[in-house]
Parts: structure tokens; sequence; C-alpha cells
């Protein structure tokens, strides 16, 4: 029987199955690509989802916690309650750093760079590298120091290290002189239609690139003083001059292309309008809609409830008697197809405006701040001239008071509003309840701090950036 | 290659071909052998589908309904030899009666004594494998028919619930389509899904639950899982492989242990029997969070206009609503199965069809339709050859209701609700449109009682119920063919081809004014899911010397998934349209994947005097998912079984039976498709504009990944005292999970999220018993007492240097895989899947706070600042209030520290069966999200002293405000730490450990007499089971068991889950 078994089972089934294992090794071949995916991609179609990933980001939770902690909106309900309060951790930032890093963020424009240049598309390279420094630069003002040098390399570099604020400032200064160059060159395949902010025109975004040069140069005039405020006025003084240059999000009608801020009438009462704001704008009793300055009525529509039929905005920490989600939701800003502004004509002038004030040359200032004014009044359809008749009238701390206060009002839920607030502390504002000064940098994502050993734990982390060290006080 | 082969081989296979070909001729020749009897119990009652065969050959029968077989020997097995024939069958000892193969006719009779544990029956143990129990070194557990049966489950997995130890079978909710997860000695994968693998009469069936829409998790609906396509009522038995160590023959598919599953075959005994089961079953809605009906909608206890319920005192004459109680109805459900077999010496046959009938507890749409078919049939065709088919055909047809973390789920709409809104009737008579009570008290503005297309913030529950749609429809056929040959006595060879298919056709239906997308939303979606499995096996059985026996098998399994899911999403629909046609954006979806594997296995087994039982095996598999270099794996098993009381001679008088064993095996888990690869894909707002777009991949590619591998030890031991009155199991189990495949998460400056690696690491290590006990055995009366217990210590020992990994949930509070944070000291080794989410600041962290209460100056230490403060003792703030931690952290742990089960069952008068199942599981610990989000909308009944003053109230801790009297009210709630959604997720994890009065059984069996004769049956039975009827528990929220998303990994979640139900089910069962 033994021997049976043997040769049953060694001479016979063993060849077999040796055989067997042979041809099966072919049945299970790995698969060479995911038919679920696509294995190349171009430089337009990274460009295209990299544009739309940008704006959804630019006008999502970066938009809304800014203009929260900026009281420009209240949180009126669930988690915004809290932020407004500055009760967020490192799980509220992860959406926002991780999609600014990962497909259809950074890593595509990178990708997107080098497959340009290799195809010797420079001008078209150049306004990559435009959306890839405004991403970081943007990053930085917000968090310090990041990942940059390092980061986007998982082979090389799986633990990318955090490269200094000032390094990473240095770096987009330096793409951004790129791109203006690569831009004025010109040569290569252009966006096109694909660019849809300006369809491949690179003077737009040479201007653009000036602006944000300007703005980025602005960011360190605190710890460096005057110096920055020369390189922001000589940068500024070439960017967006016009609303036609305006750099925006674009949206349309379609379901998923609509403006974050969107929301169908009172369908979302997480937050409203803050009090701060509208009371700004408004130059009488609150509530009384004929006190109110032009902009208001197109910032703003008119409270329900209790408060049917006023523009009245929520109190920030306040809960008792306070008009909470009764109060304003926004108006035009909150359309669906509203290009909420990333870099604007505004800006620029704001920015020479304010630069000029602080070098000591009011009659530009006054100019300039006129001139932003014009900008706002093109982009409002609205009429302005009390307000640029005020501003000729202004000098010394009220000049730079206004400035500051009209950048506040008109870059209403733009990302460099606190970068302005954290510069000068201006407007002033009384911080939310418990707290003694408002919050000068975000949290790292969750998920870098838990698998990147180079970022610290929340309770390690700086309270604020190098380019911002003093805290605003009431 | 076959021509090399050496010419010897070439002539011996030539010779035995010429061997075999001659051998049924020569059979002709002789007459067969039949050998007959009956088989009962000590009572002399018969005992139906006993397994009688001759030993170590494939002669085999079964009983009939009267205990009587008829083995037919072909003549060309008549040896003249001795030989043992056994009747066998669970529940009895087997008989033993020599006998000789002389080619007369033979009458034998048994009379099968008792077996608590199943010692001696004959179990399934994978790969075709059967083998009798004492002989095992591996734990088995066993479920018979009849336990099946009386549980009066319509889900074959859910009649495994409480029936053995470290197998914790949980139903999702109590929804009629929802799923059912089992688990078996805890978690050994991450990306696997830790279900184990089911096998239907030897061919491995899909058990998958597949996400509504390919969502990463069911958080909007119930989803079934497949396995409950198999109709119960065809279940004859079920085999629990638990672990590696019994399960290592499945290689890289068995390492989360496998379910067995036997069906019912026709009787070879010459009679034909039909059987009819009528089934009823009302069902009525367990536990959930009580909501509060004094105060109404407002703040700071003033009627204003806002979402939540913190408004004033209700007048006694205001009418409230308990939105909870008016949703639910009993439910109710019916079933029929009609069942035909029979069968001769050379054919039997099994038809059986069914139909079921469940109207759910939630007043709408909430329903299902099963209807099955199938059919069993073997037909001997020569005397040593046979073919045996199996076909099963399962239609379901589900409505849905919305459910879990959805504004257009039906609880969200309803707990949120206002006691004093009246959600009925659900639509505004005068415009027709849904009325909810965010809408009509004006806090979505003023449009949305007019203008159909805007968000009513919530919906309202009953339009939920009756006019949101969620259905799903599958068609499901299973089967296989099967070839047994017996070219000689010795030598077995069988060859089993199966194949799974099924389409699973789901469509999804917001209609315009829901609250999640008002504009309304269709999604139709169809999954393909097929499964080719081919195992050929051989196996050679024969004395090497005198007492030593020895089987060895040699096989190869074949195997090809193809799985495809093709989808459209249509959002803004058409007012009035009713599909995809009549939506104005359209997002299509789809996905396919090819899985191919081949397995070599082989297995050795060696009896050596009937007492001293090894075992050793491997398995040998190559993936198509493994990809890269290492394409081929080794799976070894080995186990040893000493029956220690065949040196005593056998029953000692008081300790009948004794076993030691050990054993140990290695089985795994293959990657998901595709890890090798990483390409662009598209996104919602990928193209845009009109302008085509591509985004990198979040996964990125990852080569040369192969099997977890998991690598279990056992060792147990078995004893049987006092003519079997006494049983006792107690196994101890180590298992660890090496290489499992993570999908690791990455730094998101890296530009992915996540890469799949092999790496991750975790341990399960625990106790199991069984006792039985028969304290009463005779005619009048005999009662059975079965109680098991089990434990899973689990250990997440490496995550390949990620700190966490979120299973599901939210970021909140997530069912996690956290490393090294869960005790006092930093490198304490956390359980699997604990619960992580938000937390307050507490002492023993190193956190920094404002403990001089000057905002002014920077915060410090909190430890340093109060050395005596106890470690995890919360910290109170200045404010005498707790701080919320910027860090997320483990909050708790879903799994058991103990399981166990007690059932008592007493026979009376032989008719009349009575049995009640008590199932126990204790250390679990839940998160209430249902209720951190009624504290925010203050509806909870809880939340009822929080109203109008508020409640005052000391927070136990240290720090600056401790001892402090504050206030928890409506702005402790809204704008505090004090609900789920303003950071308190740690406040809503509970201790919810329970004990469960699982089922109650009451079978009232009508013999051969005069009433079954004048009904036209041979018998009749008559049945009433109660299913989940009480829980104990201190938890709070839901039946406990309830999972939000149902079958997935990430346990221990609730989040406005749809409520789980009890059962009252009357069962007639005839028979002819």
């Amino acid at each position: 029987m033994r021997t049976a078994i043997r040769r049953a089972g060694t001479r016979t089934a063993w060849p077999v199955l040796l055989l067997s294992v042979a041809a099966c090794s072919d049945f299970v071949a790995p698969p060479e690509s995911d038919p679920n995916t696509v294995p190349d991609a171009t430089v337009n179609q990274l460009f295209v989802a990299a544009q739309a990933t940008l704006f959804f980001w630019h006008g999502g939770f970066p938009s809304q916690i800014n203009a929260l902690w900026m009281q420009q909106m209240g949180g009126t309900s669930r988690q915004h309650v809290n932020f407004e309060l500055y009760d967020v951790n490192e799980g509220d930032f992860a959406p926002i750093w991780d999609g600014a890093y990962q497909g259809g963020g950074l890593i595509d424009l990178k990708k997107a760079i080098d497959m340009a240049e290799e195809n010797g598309w420079i001008g078209y390279g150049g306004v990559l590298k435009l959306h890839l420094a405004y991403w970081a630069g943007m990053l930085a003002s917000f968090l310090g120091d990041i990942p940059f040098s390092e980061a986007l390399q998982p082979a090389e570099f799986p633990q990318p290290a955090l490269d200094p604020q000032t390094d990473v400032y240095a770096d987009v200064q330096q793409l951004l002189s790129e791109a203006i160059s690569d831009m004025s060159n010109g040569s290569g395949a252009s966006p096109g239609v694909n660019d849809f902010n300006f369809g491949g025109d690179y003077d737009r975004w040479i201007a653009v690139a000036h602006t944000l040069k300007a703005r980025f140069h602005l960011h360190w005039v605190e710890v460096e003083g005057n110096g920055r405020y020369t390189q922001a006025l000589s940068e500024a003084e070439q960017g967006i001059m016009s609303v036609l240059g305006n750099w925006t999000q674009i949206h349309s009608t379609n379901t998923v292309e609509r403006n974050a801020w969107w929301r169908d009438d009172g369908a979302d009462d997480r937050m409203r309008s803050n009090d701060f704001i509208v009371s700004m704008m408004n130059n009488g009793t609150p509530g009384n809609l004929e006190d109110d300055e032009p902009r208001a009525s197109v910032y703003w529509r008119l409270a329900t409830g209790d408060f049917t039929g006023q523009r009245i905005g929520h109190r920030t920490g306040a809960t008792e008697g306070d008009p909470g989600v009764s109060a304003s939701w926004i108006n035009v800003p909150g359309e669906m197809e509203y290009p909420l502004p990333i870099a604007t004509c505004s800006e620029t002038y704001l920015i020479i405006a304010e630069a000029n004030a602080a070098l000591g040359s009011e009659a530009a200032a006054r100019a300039a701040l006129e001139d932003a004014l014009g900008c706002q009044e093109q982009w409002w359809g609205v009429d302005l001239s009390e307000l640029k008749d005020r501003a000729g009238g202004l000098a010394g701390e009220a000049l730079f008071e206004e400035i500051m206060k009209q950048k506040f009002i008109g870059l209403f839920l733009e990302l460099e509003t606190w970068n302005d607030y954290k510069r000068t502390c201006l407007p002033a504002r009384v911080p939310a309840p418990g707290h003694s000064a408002i919050p000068g940098r975000w949290l790292y994502s969750v998920n870098e701090r838990q698998t990147n050993e180079n970022v610290p734990p929340p309770e390690e982390q700086p309270d604020r950036n190098d380019n911002d060290p003093a805290p605003c006080t009431s | 290659m076959l021509l090399a082969l050496p010419r010897y081989v070439m002539v011996a296979r030539a010779a035995l071909t010429a061997l075999i070909l001659l051998l049924p001729t020569a059979s002709m020749a002789q007459d067969a052998m039949t050998i007959t009897g009956h088989v009962t119990d000590e009572n002399g009652e018969p005992l139906a589908t006993v397994n009688v065969y001759i030993d170590g050959t494939d002669l085999t029968t079964l009983t009939d309904t009267e205990g009587a077989y008829h083995l037919v020997i072909p003549a060309s097995r008549i040896d003249q030899q001795q030989h043992v024939l056994i009747a066998g069958v669970i529940g009895f000892r087997s008989g033993r009666a020599g006998i000789v193969l002389s080619g007369e006719k033979l009458t034998q009779d048994f009379e099968l004594h008792l077996d608590p544990i199943g010692l001696e029956a004959i179990v399934a143990i994978g790969q075709g494998l059967t083998r009798e129990r004492r002989r095992l070194g591996s734990t088995v557990n066993s479920i018979s028919d009849i336990d099946i049966e009386l549980s009066a489950e319509t889900n074959a997995v859910d009649a495994i619930a409480g029936k053995a130890p470290n197998v914790l079978v949980t139903r999702s909710a109590g929804d009629p389509a929802s799923g059912t997860y089992i688990n078996i000695r805890g978690f050994k994968t991450i990306t696997g899904g830790n279900q184990p693998l089911f096998v239907v009469d030897g061919t491995p069936v899909d058990n998958s639950t597949r996400g509504f829409f390919g969502k990463d998790s069911p958080l909007y609906t119930v989803v079934q899982n497949r396995a409950a396509d198999i109709n119960p009522d065809d279940i004859d038995s079920i085999e629990i492989l638990k672990g590696p160590a019994g399960s290592a023959i499945y290689g890289s598919a068995g390492a989360n242990g496998v379910i067995l599953i036997t069906t019912k075959s026709g009787s070879q005994a010459n009679a034909v029997q039909a059987d009819v089961r009528f089934a009823y079953t009302a069902d009525d809605v367990t536990e959930y969070n009580d909501l509060q009906t004094s105060f109404g909608q407002g703040f700071g206890g003033e009627p204003v206009v806002t979402s939540v319920t913190w408004g004033p005192e209700l007048d006694a004459n205001t009418p409230v609503y308990d939105h909870g109680a008016v949703l639910f109805q009993m439910g109710n459900a019916f079933d029929v199965n009609a069942t035909l077999s029979g069968g001769n010496n050379r054919t039997t046959y099994f038809f059986s069809g069914g139909y079921y009938r469940n109207n759910g507890v939630i007043r709408g749409n909430g329903k299902l339709d099963r209807f099955n078919i199938r059919l069993k049939a073997s037909q001997g065709f020569l005397d040593n050859l046979s073919v045996s088919g199996n076909v099963a055909y399962t239609n379901q047809a589900a409505d849905i209701i919305e459910q879990g973390n959805n504004t257009s789920g039906i609880l969200i709409a309803a707990f949120r609700t206002p006691p004093e809104f009246n959600n009925l009737p659900y639509l505004d008579p005068e415009t027709g449109l849904q009325r909810s009570y965010r809408c009509e008290t004006g806090v979505q503005g003023p449009n949305c009682r007019t203008d159909p297309k805007v968000s009513r913030g919530y919906d309202n529950p009953f339009w939920v119920a009756n006019e949101v749609e969620a259905t799903q429809t599958v068609n499901r056929t299973f089967g296989n063919v099967r070839v047994d040959w017996d070219p000689f006595g010795w030598l077995n060879v069988s060859n089993v081809f199966g194949l799974d298919y099924w389409n699973d056709a789901r469509f999804e239906m917001l209609p315009v004014s829901s609250s999640d997308l008002p504009e309304g939303w269709i999604n139709r979606a169809s999954f393909d899911n097929t499964i080719l499995d081919n195992s050929l096996w051989i196996t050679a059985s024969g004395a090497l010397a005198a007492g030593v026996f020895a089987q060895l098998t040699l096989g190869q399994n074949i195997r090809q998934n193809d799985f495809s899911r093709l989808g459209t999403a249509g959002i803004n629909l058409i007012e009035g349209g009713l599909n995809l046609e009549a939506t104005v954006d359209r997002f299509p979806d789809e996905y396919t994947s090819q899985v191919r594997s081949v397995g070599y296995f082989g297995e050795l087994n060696l009896d050596i005097r009937d007492q001293l039982f090894l075992t050793g095996g491997l398995r040998y598999d190559g993936w198509s998912t493994f990809g890269g270099e290492r394409q081929w794996f080794l799976f070894p098993n080995g186990s040893a079984a000493w029956e220690f009381t065949q040196l005593l001679g056998g029953d000692t008088g008081i300790l009948d039976f004794g076993k030691i064993r050990v054993a140990y095996g290695e089985a795994g888990q293959d990657p998901p498709a595709f890890s090798n690869v990483s390409g662009f894909t598209t996104t919602f707002r990928s193209s845009y504009l009109g302008q085509e777009g591509l985004v990198s991949e979040l996964t990125a590619a990852s080569s040369g990944i192969g099997p977890e591998r998991t690598k279990e030890f056992e060792a147990g031991l078995d004893l049987a005292f006092v003519d079997s009155r006494v049983s006792l199991g107690v196994v101890w189990y180590d298992q660890k999970t090496e290489d499992a495949i993570l999908e690791l998460p990455v730094p998101p400056s890296l530009g992915f999220e996540t890469r799949p690696t092999n790496g991750a690491e975790f341990r399960n290590r625990g106790w199991e018993f069984q006792v039985g006990l028969v304290p009463l055995r005779g005619r009048g009366l005999t009662w059975e007492i079965d109680a098991h217990g089990g434990t899973i210590d689990s250990e997440v020992l490496d995550l390949n240097g990620a700190e966490q990994f979120r299973l599901n949930g939210f970021s909140d509070a997530s069912a996690s895989l956290v490393k090294d944070i869960c005790g006092p000291s930093a490198d304490e080794p956390c359980p699997f899947g604990v619960l992580y989410g938000e937390d307050m600041v507490k002492f023993g962290r190193g956190l920094s706070a404002d403990v001089d209460c000057d905002p002014a100056t920077p915060a410090s230490s909190i430890d340093e600042a109060f050395p005596d403060a106890t470690p995890g003792a919360l910290y109170v703030g200045c404010d005498g209030y707790p701080v919320a931690d910027q860090r997320l952290r483990v909050l708790g742990n879903p799994n058991p520290d103990w399981n166990g089960g007690v059932r008592n069952t007493f026979t009376i008068l032989e008719n009349l069966r009575v049995s009640a199942l008590i199932d126990w599981r204790s250390g679990i610990d839940m998160w209430n999200g249902t209720k951190g989000a009624l504290f925010f909308f203050g509806t909870h009944a809880e939340t009822a002293e929080w109203h109008g003053d508020g409640q005052p109230w000391v927070f136990e801790g240290d720090g600056p405000g401790a001892g402090q009297e504050v206030i928890r009210d409506d702005l402790w709630a809204v704008a505090g730490n004090g609900s789920g959604f303003t950071g308190g997720a740690q406040f809503f994890v509970e201790r919810a450990s329970f004990v469960k009065l699982r089922d109650v059984s009451v079978r009232y069996a009508l013999g051969r007499g005069p009433v079954s004769r004048f009904l036209g049956f041979s018998r009749a039975e008559f049945s009433f089971t109660g299913r989940n009827l009480i829980t104990w528990t201190d938890y709070t929220g839901l039946d406990p068991e309830s999972n939000l998303p149902g079958q997935s990994t990430g346990r221990g979640l609730e989040y406005f889950n749809n409520p789980r139900v009890r059962s009252y089910v009357f069962q007639i069962n005839l028979v002819r």
C-alpha cells in the first residue's frame, strides 16, 4: 500500500502539479494597469482639475474659518459655533491641508510644471508656477513652517521636513519671479480655453504674479519693517490695475460648479453675518437701511424671523438675545456663480495705499485708496463716491485705519483679510469671549501630524508664525 | 514536457488507465450487497439523517425519517473482509458494528446514545474533507439543522448567533434588508473585512457587503451581507473552522475562519418526503434614545425661530408627540418553505422552494421579499463513479429606509423635531409640498413652503419613509457540480466546479425638496459578481501498519472572481421626473476588477492505534493581487490529538472520554485588487466648465504586496464524564497576524493619502470553554444545559509607522486602529478598533492650559500646576467647565472582554421541547452619537433637566475650577462642549455591556398518531420562537449590538441608525 501511495503520489501527482504551477503562474499574473484609472494625464487635464480644486479650496473651509475669526461671519450652529470661538482641533484642518497637497493640488501642479517644461511650453509653465506659488505661500502664511522643498517626493523624502516659513516665502518669491519670466517669454502652447480666468492671456497673469509678490512681501512687514513695504510697493505698481484683471474663482450653475458659499435661501444655518462688519457698514442706527453704506445691500440679505426686514449680524460669542440664525445671510457673494476673488485690483491698490501710508506718502496713499474703491465700485456695481470723498480728507493714523478698514470690507470672504489683521491689528476688534487674542495660525492636519514625525503635536505647535510674532490685543 | 516523462511513468499510467477501465466492467459481473437497518435513540425513537457508512471508504448513506437506512455495496467492493459499519449523527455517539462484506444481505440496527459535545460526529473540515470530531486536533464548532430551524432566522448568519464561543454575530439593524456581521476570534485584517470564508457544499460563495453605491461605508442605508441569499431552510449543518489552526487548508483565504455549510440532501432510502413549513413573525422595535416632550422650539427658554428645542416649557394643553413611537409599528413577516426529497441507492434528489416577506417596523416603505428555489441531486453512474449537482436561485427585492448621517435619514428627521410639532400630515394640504418643522417655523427662510427645490433642513420622517426611495433587487445563482470517482478502494478522486453569480440592481431617489439634495437626486447602479471555482483533490487512504491508518490528500483549487459596478447619479430632478432621463446633471461611475488565484494543497493524516491523531498539511497559493516578485506563498498547518482515555480502556465509569490536542496553522488574506498600480482619476469637479480634467489618485502604487499571514496556535482539552452527562471543552488560542495589509496613511504633503503595504501586526489571544450538562435524562423529561464562553484579548502591535488608522465613523468619533496610547504608559498596546475622537484636556498627557486663569499669560503645564491630580482625570478650567483637547484621543473599546451563552433545553414526553438561550457580552463601549446630537438640539430626554434654569453640576476632576458649581444648560449644549456637535464626543461614549435573552423556543411535535394521520401528514410540528426578547444593559441608546456602518470592521458606532427588533415567530412544520 505504501508503495502504491508513493508511486501514485511522487511519480505521477507531483510532476503533474509542478507542470500546473508553471501554467498557472500566467493565470495569476498581476495586472499591468488598473482599468478604473487613466494611466497618463496631459498638462491641460491637470491644470483644469487644479484650478477647480483651488477654487473650492479657497472658497471653502479657509474662507469660512477666516470669515469667522475675522468677524465677517458668525457661527450660529454646529461646529461653526465652536470655530467662531477658536475651538478647533487638528482634525478640522485635515481636509484643507490634505486637499492642498493631494490630487488636484500641489502634486498635480508640480507634475504639470514638469510636463510643461518637457514639452517646452514655457509660458504655460509660468501660469502653473504662479498657481503653485500662490497655494504654497498662503499655506505658509497660515501655518508658518510647512513641507515644501521635500514635499511631493515619496521616494526621496517619505517624511518631508518642515521648511522654515522664511524659506518657503523665499521659494515662493523665486517661483513667482520665474513665472513672470516664463510668461514674458510666452513660448510653447498656451493654456487657451483651459485657463478659466484669462484664456491664456499672459499679461493678465503677469499682473497677478506681481500682486501676489506684493502680498507676500507685505506678510513680512511686521518683523522686517519698511523695506518690505518698499518691495511690496514696487511689485504692486506692476500688479492688477483693473477689475478685468481680477483673479477669481469661476463658477457656473452646474450643481457641482457652484460657488462654495452658495446656499439655497436659508438652507444652512451654521453661519450668518457678523454684527462687527454689519455695524461697520452702517453709518447710523443699526438696522436702519437708510443709513447703510451702498455695499451693504450687495453683501447682505434682509434678516428673517424676529428681525425680519433688517440687516443685522450675529455677535461673536453671544447667544442670549442674539439674532443668531435669524441674522442676515450673504446676498451677492452667496450667489451660485459669484466669482469670489483670489487677487484683485482692489487689493493691489490697497497694498499701494498701505505701503505709501506707511512710508509717509500720504497723497499717493489717498489716491490709491480712491482707486481701490473705484475697483470696488466696478466690482459691486455701486457708487462709493461718498467713501472716496471721505478718503480724500484723511491723513495720518486715520488714513491708515481707513485703508485697512476698506480692505477688510472690500476683501469680503477673501483669505487675505486675516493676514492683514495679523500684520496691522486693524480694524481693531474684540476677540471671542475667554480669549485675549484672535488665533495667529491654523493647526497642522491630524493626518500630517500622525504620519510625519517632523510635525509636532498641537500642544507643541507655536501659537504664532515667524512673520507675525506679536498678537493683537483688544 | 510531457513527452520527456520517463518511460516507466508512461507505462505505469497506461496500466493504471487500463485497470480503471476494466473495473466497472468487472463489477457488472457480480451482484451488489445491501445492508439495511434502523437507527434509534436510547428511547427507541427513530433518528433521521444519520450517516451510516463503512469506515475508511466512501460507502455511505443516510437514514430517513423513520430511521431506516439502505446501504448498497457495489459488487466490485465486496472483498470478504472484516469492516466496521458506523452510524453517526451530531448529538449522538456513533454506533459501530463489525461486518463482513460477503455479498450476503445484512441487517444491522443501531441504538445511539447521546453525545452532548458531538465527539464522534462526522464533521466537515474543508476542501471536501470530513473527520470524526474526536480525531480533530483543531477546534470546529457545529450547528445542527434543529438549532437553525428553531432560531427561525431568515439570514443564515443570524442563526449562528450565540451558539459558539468567540463567534460574535451581530445584526446591524432591524430593517428587513439589514445585514449581519460575524467575527471569529477577533480581528485579523484591516482591508479584508474580517468576515470568514463561506463555503457551501464545497464551493466558496460570496458574503461581501457592498455599500449602497460603492460608498466607503453604508452610513446612509443598511446593506445586506450576501450570505443572506442562502435559504436557512436548505441548511443541514454548519461547521465553523475558527482560525488558521483549522482553516489553513484554505491558505490565503482562510485567515478569518471558514463557515462550512452543508445543505440538505435527499435520502437514499427509497422514500419520498414532502415537508412544508409556515412561519409568521411579529416584530417589535427594541430600544432607542428617549426624547423629552416638555419643552418646545426656541433658545434660552424663549420661543425664537431656530432649529433647536431649547424653548419654553410647553403648556399642559399643548399637544406633544413622541417622534420615535409614532414612526414605528408592529412589523410582520411570513415565510413558507416546501421541500420534496427522496432517492434510491443510485439517485437522490432534494428540491426546495420558499418565499419570505417582511414588512418592517417603520411605517413606510421598508420591506423585503425573497424567493428561493434549490435543487440538489446525485446520480451514481457506475459503481465507482457518481455525479452530484446543486443549484440555488434567489431573488430578493428590498425597499430600504434612509438612516444615519444624512439629513434625509429618518431618525435625524424625527428625533430633532420639537415635541410640539406634528409631522403629520407630511405633505402640506395647500401646496402638496413636504412639511418639516424647520420649514414651517421659518428657520429655512420664506421660500421653502412654496418653492419645492429648497431644503427643509431636515426632511419630514414620514416623507422619508414614504416618498424617499432606496431599493435593491438581487438575483443570485450559485451551485456546483461534483464528480466522485473511486478507481480503487483506497483512492478517491473528487472534483467540484462551482459557480456563484449575483447581480444587485440598486435605485435611490431623493425627490425634489429633500434636505440632502433639494433639487432632487436619482442614483441607479448595477453590481455584478461572478466567482468560478474549481477544486480537484485526490485522497488515498489505508493502513500503513498494524494500528496505523493513513490518509493523504493532494489537491488543487483554481478561482476567478470578476466584479463590476456601473452606476449613474443624476442631480437636479426635473419636476415630476422619476428616472435618470429626468435629471439635469449626470455623473457616471464605473469600476471593474478581476482577481485570480491558484492553490495547491496537501494533507496527511495519521491515526495511530485509534488514539493518537496527527495531521500535517501545506497549501501553496498564487494570487493575481500579490503583484510584483512575490507571487506564491506557502501556508503550513499541523495538529496532534491524543485520546488519552483509550489508554485507560475507554470509558472508566466516570471519565468517558478525554482528549488533549494542539494545533498550529497559518492562513492569509490577499491584497485588494490593483494595489500595484496607480494612475489618474476623475472626481466630481476634475472636469470643469466643460473642460476635461484628471487628478492623481490618492493611493500611491505599491509593488510586491504579499498576503497577510495569520499564525495561530491552539491547545485544547475535551472531557466527558458520567455517560456523557457532563462534558467540558477548554481551548486556549494565540494568533498573530503579520504583514497585515494596511492602506498606510502617508504624509499628505507627499501628495497621497495612503500607500498599500504589508506591515501591520495584530495579536488575539484568549480562552474558550464549552460545558454540556444533562441534569435529567429520561423518557418523561430531559434537561440539557449547554454553556460556552470566550475571551478575545486583541492588541495592535504595529501599524507600520502610522499612529492611527480610521476604520469607520466620523472625524470627531470613529472606530480606529491606534498604536500605543491605550494605557497609563505611552507604549501600552491598544485593542483593535478602539473608539477614537474628540476629548477633553486630561491630566497625565503633558498638556498645557491657562492654569493661572489669566488669558494674557502663556498657557502652562497642567500636570506641573496640579501635581496631585490623577492621570486621566478631567482638567476643570477656570470657569468650572472642562476644556477641549486639541488632539484626538482613544475614548473607549467596543470589543467585549468576555462573551458567553447558556442554553437550557427541556424535552418533555419526547414531543415538547422548550429551549432558551442567554447571551452575554461584557466590557463593551459604544459611542452614542445620536444622544450627542440630540443634546445639541435639546430633544433628548436627559436634556429635560438642562432646560429652564439648567442643571447645577460640578465636573469631577482637578484644576483651577475644580469643585466649582456650574450650570449644564442650553449654552453648554449649543456653545459649550456639552453636545456631540460641539466637541464632547467623550461624554457620549457609554458602557454597553449586555445580557440578552437571545431566544426562547417551544416546539411541540405530533408524531405518527391519529392527529397526524387525520391531517394527512406523518409528522407535524408546532413551534414558537421569541428572538432578541430582552436586553439588560446600561447603554442608553439603541440595542448595543447595532452598528451604524453595518458589517464594517469599525464597530461600536451609533448615529441615528435604525433600531433593531424583537421577534415572535410562530411556525408549523408538516412532514409527509
